[in-house]
């Protein structure tokens, strides 16, 4: 049992271990910190057309004009609405606000599709509909 | 000696600590008339995305109505002119739509083709059809005027104006064999997204169940009144919310009666179905939804496995049994039925 006696050294060991370990930690919560951000991501008949960045005080007016017709999505602060659309049926324009991430609006007609994404846990991973 | 031990022990114990895998990928594409999505969780492949949207590219290219190379638009253009030949794959599909057919009485209905274009409904030239032309378009909608040839893979529409519409199946069918695809190359963890049509694939990265939303009926937006706990299963809704159209403030919805051709009366405003299978969800959910709360019930004892929650006008909630355990109501102003 001799080689049992605590040493000064083995209390030093110790304590490196624990910061190493707990190191990545601090690392992962900063990084989730800065993953509170959130993001419009806007498809044109399945491909990304703009991904922008949301935030308290950005306003963007964005508009997909193409053969099937046009679309002005309207991003104020972490609102995002289709304001106009050429659409038959205005189904995406009745759809109003949506601001939470994994909420969408979809222009079928047109395909447009806008999409609010984000690393901040959901409350929900999807919607059937 | 024995320190050294301890302190490898020490090691591994903190390096076990390190959080799980945080990689994903996904995919969004125009495919099937709507909106499909793919998330893949502990993966971050991108090949496995792009091979499980050619697997539904695959598929729609074979079964839609739209394509004018389908093997679908080939029976249907050929209606009362000649039988066509198609794939094993096709073939079967039709085969099981129309023992679905015969097995509701026609409630889900594989050659309500003529109602469903006659309306248009989530088309430009939706219209409100005379009753005369209705009368007429219903006639065409006899699925005992399919002839079927087992031994040939053949499918003949006798009367001239008959086509089969697959679109209470093909979602389901084509999510299932996106999943199957996906398992095979190792997928654990997945959520495949069809128009609405929610398919996951095992849990969460972190081994918890899927929470998965259920469409507020009374609203356009994606907003839901319930969460349902999902894993390796299939949610898939349907109701008056999806396509409709108004005209003289009545609302025509796009799920029809095939007995009368106009959509279906209900005092429901959505069903969804959950089970181990999209195709046979996809199809129960039209089924139940027109068949009503009692009748849908009953139509559904058939099929182990598989469960129903009804939303009503008055937001009542009426679930099977073995779903008021697993179904959160995140909406206080619905409430469950008893």
């Amino acid at each position: 049992m001799k080689d049992f006696v605590i040493k000064k050294a083995d209390i030093i060991i110790v304590c490196v271990l624990v910061i190493i370990s707990i190191l990545p930690l601090f690392v992962f919560a900063t990084e989730s910190f800065e993953n509170k951000d959130r993001y419009a991501v806007i498809y044109v008949d399945g491909k990304k057309y703009k991904e922008v960045k949301l935030g308290e005080d950005l306003f963007y007016e964005i508009e997909t004009e193409q053969a099937r017709g046009y679309n002005l999505i309207v991003i104020d602060g972490y609102d995002i609405t289709m304001k106009e659309a050429d659409c038959f049926d205005q189904i995406c324009v009745r759809q109003g606000i949506i601001f939470k991430i994994g909420q969408s609006i979809v222009c079928l007609p047109n395909r447009v599709f806008i999409e609010i994404t984000g690393k901040e846990p959901p409350e929900i991973d999807d919607i059937s509909r | 000696m024995k320190k050294i031990m301890i302190y490898t022990v020490l090691m591994l114990l903190l390096v076990s600590c390190a959080s799980p895998s945080s990689k994903s990928v996904s995919g969004t594409k125009y495919l099937l008339g709507t909106v499909c999505s793919i998330r893949l969780f502990g993966t971050d492949d991108k090949k496995l995305i792009d091979s499980a949207f050619s697997e539904i590219e695959r598929i729609e290219a074979q079964i839609s109505v739209n394509i004018r190379t389908s093997e679908v638009y080939e029976i249907n253009k050929n209606a009362g002119i000649k039988g066509v030949i198609v794939t094993d794959e096709t073939y079967s599909l039709i085969k099981r739509a129309y023992d679905y057919t015969v097995m509701s009485d026609g409630v889900f209905n594989l050659a309500i083709g003529p109602v469903v274009n006659l309306w248009g409904i989530g088309t430009p030239d939706v219209r409100l059809p005379s009753d005369e032309e209705i009368k007429d378009a219903l006639l065409l909608c006899d699925y005992n005027l399919i002839e079927f040839d087992d031994e040939n893979n053949m499918v003949f529409l006798t009367a001239e104006g008959m086509a089969l519409d697959l679109g209470a199946i093909a979602k389901g069918y084509v999510a299932d064999m996106a999943a199957k695809l996906l398992k095979e190359n190792g997928v654990k963890s997945a959520i495949i997204n069809l128009g609405g049509n929610v398919m996951v694939i095992g849990s969460k990265t972190d081994g918890t169940k899927w929470r998965i939303g259920i469409q507020d009926p009374f609203t356009e937006r994606n907003d839901y009144f319930a969460v349902y706990e999902a894993q390796n299963e299939t949610i898939v809704s349907s109701g008056v919310y999806e396509r409709f159209f108004v005209r003289n403030g009545i609302r025509y919805h796009h799920i029809f009666d095939s007995s009368t051709g106009y959509p279906v009366m209900t005092d429901l405003q959505s069903v969804s179905v959950i089970g181990p299978l999209s195709e046979a969800a996809d199809v129960l959910s039209t089924i139940v939804f027109a068949l009503g709360i009692d009748k849908g019930i009953e139509f559904l004892s058939d099929f182990p496995g598989y469960k129903v929650l009804f939303v009503d006008e008055e937001k009542m909630v009426k679930v099977t049994e073995d779903l008021a355990t697993s179904l959160e109501l995140s909406d206080d102003t619905y409430t469950f039925a008893d």
